[in-house]
């Protein structure tokens, strides 16, 4: 089974709002696929929608072959893990107690962690380079650290669907590029990890910041008034006709040294010099 | 559903519980029954006893057993011998019963300020207890006497006692026979909120024995035994006279009179305002009738 | 998950209630020394008479009073901490305490409503206000989450906000009868400052039941609420199913205390003063938290009843008075610890 995520003509409501309609894709297992559109288009809904916890008005999600109306919470949590946005979280918790609660859908009702689970934890650990900071209370961490705190948490979850919102709002930009780095990484592993049996992860992020996506996604689906407007390679996606329609605004694409850049087309008014 | 079968499992867990608890002790010399429609039997009278109540405390001391008495509650305050008897709480709600227990007396007594708990506690202690309910009328002293003679061996004192008691009551009706008036009393219990003073309502043994002495009571037409009277009512009612027993919390007619609006009352201006020993028409005992001789003579003195 | 003891909390927790349930039963008006204690205790166990004890007074008082209080106070003080954790961790809110959602409220009203109707000296009578509270209680929370629902949830605000309304409620009207029946009204007082814990040994069966099985669940869902402090979405993403969760919390939060409550009166503060110092030495993890909190808090009220006791002996202040007494200073005292150190 290649696919990992189905979404079969979704549309989900809030407070009674329709946010998404009418919304299919497919999702390779081990790409990246990022969701990109302006605020209110329903990134966040349809993140929350395929994760299961908003209930949808129409349409199938399916993870891995498996509709996930037909799953239990356990079922449904071992199969996706959502990264939340680093902002609000009990303060008390070590990084480490955070990662290991990653591992609650594999654990019975108490909670007991078995000694495979703590191996998977200190991978997670590792892998988030957090291992030094792992006694260290979630309030005491940076920005990055939290949010790479969270991403460790979702690898220990060992879902092999990872789904992200914003991951990199509120960082500063050299944590945005290792983060978009290591996402990266976990779609694609090395050929040493792929040797070692590390299975690559699918992964949804939402993300406004459109400079980000070039180099690390594999798709890009621009959503615009709850709509999928286009899915298809960064290439085919980010173009200025498409981009300048969706956000409203003239924009124009650069692609520099294999980065592709989205900037206004023109210069701000009144401003004599650059 | 579950919560009707949470509530009848403790009903029958207690029941279970309860119907091994000790049955009544058959057999003796005395056999009452109190308060509580219990029967409570004693061989012979009880010869250290524990009283729960001032009132029972008086009465006790009253019939010729003060010597019997090895415990009583905090309040017990009169006669002044009660004060060296050993004090087995009381002033919060809540006795000691290990010191009622270690007391090890053959009888406690208990009154209508006690909880039936408070009388299960003691009962589950191995201790025997009579509830003494308080006397509706005056003539319900007598039995309140005659009673307490029989538990603690005093019969005949409490029976002269009883007499005496009647002849001075009958005195009483025959001075108040000859009122020409009936003067408008009110009794004030608590008079923290000015505009809302406490006051012994109908059905209390005060509104009985304001009537008994010849006057009637202002508090007549509340609710409740023990209600509160608004000023303006008060102004209404124009009471002949007022008696302060709050007095013995240290109200004094001086405060009341300075009371705004209250200068308009008659009885304040007349100054036929007196503090009163509020111990003698509260405790159901023998003192009700030196209050009630006290409330005779204030409420109509030209008859004195 | 601050500081690492290298003492098992369990243990320190667990002599602490060990020496408090001691004290209980030798202090009180009458004080046992602990040779006499001991050899009171162990004559009975054999059947025969204590030499230190002639008459049976100690045996009677120890017996009779002090033993079945120290293990009703001790049912009552696990109780009430117990679900007070579990509250604090439910809400997520470390004002919640087991009376949130009108379990006080309504077992008042419920004793004070037996009360008035003056039942009959027989055993069905004599348990009527207890059961009356018991019921009162869980009727209570019943409305208030009937009014708080969404469909299959009871948000959070909701049952914080309809916990509030109906609790004012019971407890205006639990005041216009108390103050309607002069009577009672003494009664209904010490009931409600937890100056009536029943005596005896036959109310300890009755609450036996309930607290065992609530406690016993009560230390089982430290996990889920481990994971529900992340917030419910969080939580469901993590593979918790986030209403069942909250409302088995609820269900047994309540069963305990309404147990607690219906046999001792309302005693506050327990609740929501131990679960903070056991965080404040040992940390906010709810496998941990619950159990040691329900230790704590049957050693804590052991303690305060001990001080109720011979304060002011032969007096006997209610429980609840002693515990108000010494919650609201510690309390604040917490307050002030937890602003310079981030233990939430």
């Amino acid at each position: 089974m290649r696919e990992m995520l189905e979404v079969i003509a979704i549309s989900a409501s809030y407070n009674h709002k329709p946010i998404i309609e009418d919304i299919s894709l497919r999702l390779d297992k081990g790409s990246v696929l990022a969701l990109i559109g302006p605020n209110g288009s329903g990134k966040t809904t349809f993140i929350r929608a395929i994760s299961g916890v908003l209930p949808l008005r129409k349409g199938t999600v399916k993870v891995d072959g498996q509709d996930i109306n037909n799953m239990s919470p356990q079922q449904r949590a071992r199969k996706i893990a959502v990264v939340p946005q680093a902002r609000s979280f009990p303060a008390a918790f070590t990084a480490e107690e955070v990662v290991a609660l990653g591992r609650t859908p594999h654990l019975n009702w108490l909670g007991k962690v078995t000694e495979r689970d703590m191996v998977i934890i200190e991978e997670a650990l590792e892998k988030m380079d957090l291992t030094a900071l792992r006694s260290r209370a979630v309030s005491e961490l940076s920005g990055g650290e939290q949010q790479r705190l969270f991403l460790a948490r979702s690898l220990a979850q060992g879902s092999p669907l990872l789904l992200m919102d914003e991951p990199t709002t509120h960082l500063d930009l050299q944590y945005q590029l290792s983060l978009m780095e290591r996402i990266y990484q976990l779609a694609h592993p090395s050929d040493d990890e792929l040797a070692k049996g590390v299975q690559p992860r699918t992964v949804v992020i939402a993300i406004h910041d459109l400079n980000l996506i070039s180099r690390y996604a594999d798709q890009v689906g621009l959503l615009v008034g709850g709509r999928l407007i286009t899915l298809g390679k960064p290439q085919v996606v980010l173009t200025p006709e498409l981009l300048s329609s969706a956000y409203n605004l003239p924009l124009q694409v650069i692609h520099e040294r294999g980065f592709t850049l989205v900037m206004p087309s023109n210069p701000p008014e009144g401003r004599k010099d650059q | 559903m579950k919560s009707l079968i949470a509530t009848i499992l403790p009903a029958l867990l207690m029941l279970v519980a309860c119907s091994s608890a000790p049955a009544s002790v058959t057999g003796g010399g005395i056999k009452l029954q109190d308060g509580l429609a219990r029967e409570v039997t004693l061989d012979k009278p009880a010869a250290r006893i524990v009283s729960l109540s001032p009132s029972i405390t008086e009465i006790l001391f009253a019939v010729g057993a003060g010597s019997q008495v090895v415990g009583r509650d905090s309040f017990s305050n009169y006669p002044a011998d009660a004060a060296a008897i050993p004090d087995v709480g009381g002033s919060m709600g809540s006795y000691s019963f290990e010191t009622i227990a270690s007391l090890e007396p053959d009888l406690v007594i208990a009154a209508e300020i006690n909880t039936p708990e408070q009388v299960s506690a003691l009962e589950g202690l191995g201790v025997k207890v009579y509830y003494l309910s308080n006397p509706t009328d005056l003539d319900g002293i007598y039995t309140m006497l005659q009673t307490v003679g029989t538990l603690s061996g005093h019969v005949d004192e409490a029976a002269a006692l009883s007499t005496s008691l009647k002849q001075r009551v009958d005195s009483v009706r025959k001075t108040i026979a000859k009122a020409q008036a009936k003067p408008l009393v009110f009794y004030e219990l608590d008079g923290t909120d000015p505009a809302k003073p406490w006051t012994p309502g109908p059905g209390s043994f005060l509104d009985m024995l304001i009537s008994e002495a010849g006057g009637s009571n202002a508090a007549a037409g509340l609710q409740s035994q023990w209600a509160q009277i608004s000023i303006e009512e008060l102004l209404v009612q124009d009471p002949d006279i007022i008696l302060l027993g709050d007095s013995i919390y240290g109200m004094t007619p001086e405060q009341v009179s300075a009371r705004p609006g209250w200068d308009d009352l008659t009885a304040i201006r007349e100054g036929r305002i007196y503090p009163f020993n509020d111990d003698l028409i509260s405790r159901p005992g023998p003192r009700l009738v030196d209050g009630l001789e006290e409330l005779a003579r204030l409420i109509h003195p030209e008859l004195y | 998950m601050h500081k690492q003891n290298t003492l098992s909390p369990y243990l320190i927790i667990t002599l602490i209630l060990i020496a408090s349930a001691v004290l209980s039963v030798a202090v009180g008006s009458v004080f046992i020394p602990l040779p006499t204690l001991w050899d009171v205790l162990s004559s009975a166990i054999r059947g025969t008479a204590s030499t230190l004890d002639p008459e049976g007074v100690y045996l009677k008082i120890l017996s009779g009073l002090r033993l079945p209080r120290m293990l009703m106070l001790a049912m009552v003080g696990a109780a009430l901490a117990g679900s007070g954790g579990a509250y604090q961790g439910l809400f997520r809110n470390p004002l919640a305490d087991p009376f949130l959602i009108g379990v006080s409220s309504g077992a008042g009203l419920g004793a004070v409503l037996a009360m008035l109707a003056k039942s009959p000296y027989t055993p069905a009578g004599l348990i009527s206000v207890p059961l009356a509270a018991f019921c009162g209680a869980l009727l209570t929370v019943l409305v208030v989450a009937l009014l708080a629902r969404v469909g299959r949830t009871v948000p959070t605000t909701n049952l914080i906000l309809a916990g509030v309304a109906v609790s004012s409620f019971a407890s205006a009207v639990t005041s216009a009868l108390m103050i309607h029946s002069t009577g009672e009204l003494r009664r209904a007082l010490v009931w409600l400052m937890g100056g009536a814990i029943m005596t005896g040994w036959s109310p300890i069966l009755a609450v036996l039941p309930y607290v065992l099985i609530a406690l016993t669940g009560l230390v089982l869902i430290g996990h889920p609420l481990n994971v529900l402090q992340f917030g419910e979405e969080q939580a469901l993403q993590l593979g918790i199913r986030v209403q069942r969760a909250r409302w088995i919390t609820i269900a047994l939060a309540t069963l305990a205390t309404a147990a607690a409550v219906a046999f001792a009166g309302i005693i506050g503060f327990i609740g929501l003063v131990v679960p903070h110092i056991i965080r404040m030495l040992w940390g906010g993890d709810y496998r941990r938290l619950i159990p040691l909190s329900m230790l704590g808090g049957a050693s804590l009220l052991l303690l305060t009843d001990v001080a109720a006791r011979t304060v002011i002996a032969p007096q006997e202040i209610p429980v609840g008075i002693i515990t108000a007494l010494l919650g609201a200073p510690f309390f604040l005292w917490i307050l002030k610890l937890s602003k310079a150190q981030n233990y939430w």
